[in-house]
This record gives structure tokens, sequence and C-alpha cells, in this order.
């Protein structure tokens, strides 16, 4: 379901957008850059209580789900937004208007944050995600080389494919040393164990 | 010379040697102890003593009795000898760390990020409301002073992340066999 090319809206954006309206000008701009933030992995998902708070210092009373669901729909609009190729600030700022009860204020923060962030997301674009086709991986020890002697060290080597939507498939390789390793390892099991409880 | 000249003298090397510092020169090193009464020949020579030892014992993984060994003859002060020992134990995974990373030639993984999504499009309705992982790895490789880094990004699903789990756990084993094997 695409907002931005489709202009079709998911369920419950109009009340989602009616909070975020609420929001004074500078609290919801640091909600959108924390938002962005996340989607690029640098910042965590912003928490519920800490904008419930700063609301309640400005005499704004939201409860924690309307909270929730403005996180929740600037997640959707920036991740799709970003999905769509040259999607400009005034394009951004015109279809939010159309499509839902966004005031100007509110539109335009929204907006000027995409104009200055969506360089940093275009690796969110679904085209390039691919499936992953095959894992194979050896475990070699190095025992000598040129520049260090006797580092007995082990090296996990992986192989991947992957194809994209065009149905080509890429094989990438790469090394890892064994903290490396364990850092991948560790990364895997929480995804697993996450699939398993959703 | 004092101990803080000795200490300072070990640190700029580390930096040279290990973390490629180009700006460590001895006229560097000559204005680090500008209040000590070490003249730049003196400076050369502790420079040419010191680096051997710090390759040696970095791209070996020397333990600190072998370290001890290489010091012997130098016969250096009791407090130096003692700092030299005390550095190298609080030095050693981190150098370790960084001559295992000059022997991967190819690509390096130096960064993994994932994030899990329900399914919303699909064609098939079973697909439909199942969690999906979208995982994206950073592959960087060490081109002539710059860093290449390639994204790769892949979905993927509860079945195959199951059977990675299990392939990633018998690697684990083999590593620990490995070790122990070693010790």
């Amino acid at each position: 379901m695409s907002f931005f090319s489709e202009k079709r809206s998911p369920k419950g954006i109009f009340t989602a957008i009616n909070s975020l309206n609420k929001f004074p000008q500078q609290l919801l701009a640091k909600l959108c850059q924390d938002v962005v933030d996340a989607l690029q992995y640098k910042g965590s998902v912003p928490q519920v209580s800490h904008y419930q708070s700063e609301l309640e210092k400005n005499s704004i009373d939201l409860g924690k789900n309307e909270v929730q669901s403005t996180i929740n729909v600037l997640f959707f609009l920036y991740r799709d937004a970003s999905r769509v190729s040259n999607l400009d600030q005034k394009q951004f700022l015109e279809i939010l208007q159309k499509q839902t009860g966004i005031t100007n204020q509110a539109g335009k923060v929204l907006a000027t944050i995409w104009e200055r962030e969506k360089e940093n997301l275009p690796s969110l674009s679904m085209p390039n995600v691919g499936k992953l086709i095959d894992f194979k991986w050896k475990v070699g020890v190095t025992f000598s080389s040129s520049i260090s002697e006797n580092l007995v060290t082990p090296f996990i080597t992986v192989n991947i494919s992957v194809s994209n939507t065009d149905e080509l498939v890429q094989t990438h390789s790469f090394e890892m040393s064994v903290p490396e390793f364990k850092e991948f390892a560790r990364n895997l099991k929480e995804i697993n164990q996450l699939l398993e409880v959703i | 010379m004092e101990l803080k000249h000795f200490d300072f003298f070990l640190n700029s090397l580390v930096k040279k040697l290990y973390h490629k510092d180009k700006s460590i020169t001895n006229e560097y090193l000559q204005e680090g102890v500008i209040d000590s009464q070490l003249g730049s020949d003196q400076v050369i020579s502790l420079v040419d003593t010191l680096e051997p030892i710090l390759l040696q014992i970095g791209h070996s993984d020397l333990s600190q009795n072998a370290l001890e060994k290489l010091l012997e003859p130098l016969e250096l002060r009791q407090d130096f000898h003692q700092h030299f020992l005390k550095f190298w134990e609080q030095q050693r995974d981190e150098i370790r760390s960084i001559v295992r990373n000059e022997l991967i030639f190819n690509d390096r993984l130096s960064g993994v990020s994932w994030r899990v999504d329900m399914k919303t499009n699909s064609k098939k309705i079973s697909n439909i409301n199942q969690p999906i992982a979208i995982v994206e790895l950073l592959l960087s490789r060490n081109q002539q002073e710059r860093e290449d880094t390639k994204s790769i990004m892949f979905e993927i699903d509860k079945t195959q992340i199951s059977n990675l789990v299990n392939q990633i756990e018998e690697i684990e084993s083999l590593l620990e066999k490995g070790i122990q094997q070693k010790n």
C-alpha cells in the first residue's frame, strides 16, 4: 500500500495526524528527526512516555495510544516516501495536505525534515531488497602470513547468494574474525528469537 | 628520561605501527619529550630499539613471558621494564584485533543491521501478516587508504533464519573445539 505514489491511506491515518497536529512545532520537529534517525539505525525508536511528558509540559494532554499513533504514522510516512523516487519537498507537502487533515504548520515541519533527510534514506527503498538464496561458510585457520608469524587464528568465510527483484543472483563473499563472527551470530540469533515470538 | 616519557614513546609507537598514524614522526616524538633531557640522537636510538619489539610482540601475539625475554638484553630500568609489561597486557587484545583484521584481504563484515516487518503485500494470502526480517550487511574493503563499503540487503523468513542459526551454531561448536584443542 503506497501513500505517496498510489494515494492509498492506511486505516487510522486521519486520527493519527489529528494527534500530530496538536504537537508544538519544535517537539514535532524533534519527533520527526528521531523517527528518521531510527530508520537509519542511528538511534532507537522514540519513547512514548518521553513524548507524553514533553506534551504535558506544554499543557497538551494526549493518551499513550494517541502518542503511539503519531510515532507509527511518522514511521509509515517516511518509509513510504523513501520508496518513491524523486519525491521532492513540495510534492511531499502537497500530497500530505491533500490526503490527510494535517495543518499547514505541521505539514511544513514534516516536509522540512523530509527535504533534509531524503538523501539519507534511499537504502529503505524496497526494490533493493533481495531474497537470500544460499548461505555457504567455511572455517579456516590461518597459521602463517607475511604480516605475522605465529598468529594462529580462525577466520570464518561466508558466501551468500542474493536474488534481487529481477531474479538476478549475485554472490558475495566476506571474511570474519572470531569476534566479528560472534557479533554476526548474536544478531542472527536475535532475529530468530523475534521471528519465533511474533 | 622519566616514566611518563617512556609511556609516551610506547603509546605513540603503537599509534604509528598499528593505527597507521602518519603524524607520528621522530620530530613529533622529539617535541613530545621536550621537557626531558633527551637529544634527537637518543630519541632515534630509542625508537630503533622499541619499534622492532613492538612489531614482534604484536605480529606474533607474544605472551608476557616472551616479552620478558625480549626485554632482558635491554637491561631497562626496573620501573620501565614493569611498565612495558603492564602496557602490553593492556594493549594486547586490541593489537591482536588490528593485526587479525589486516589479514582479511578481501571483503570484511563491517556492519550488520536489520529490522523485522510484517509482510502486508503478497500474492499469497498465507504470506500476509507473516513476519520477515530485512537484513543489511555492510561489507568493507581497504583499498589504498580508502575504505570502500557496499551494502547487501535481503529478506529472510522464519524458516530461513532458523536454518541459518543452525549453521551458525555448527560454526560456533567448531570454533569451541578448535580453541579447546589449541589450549
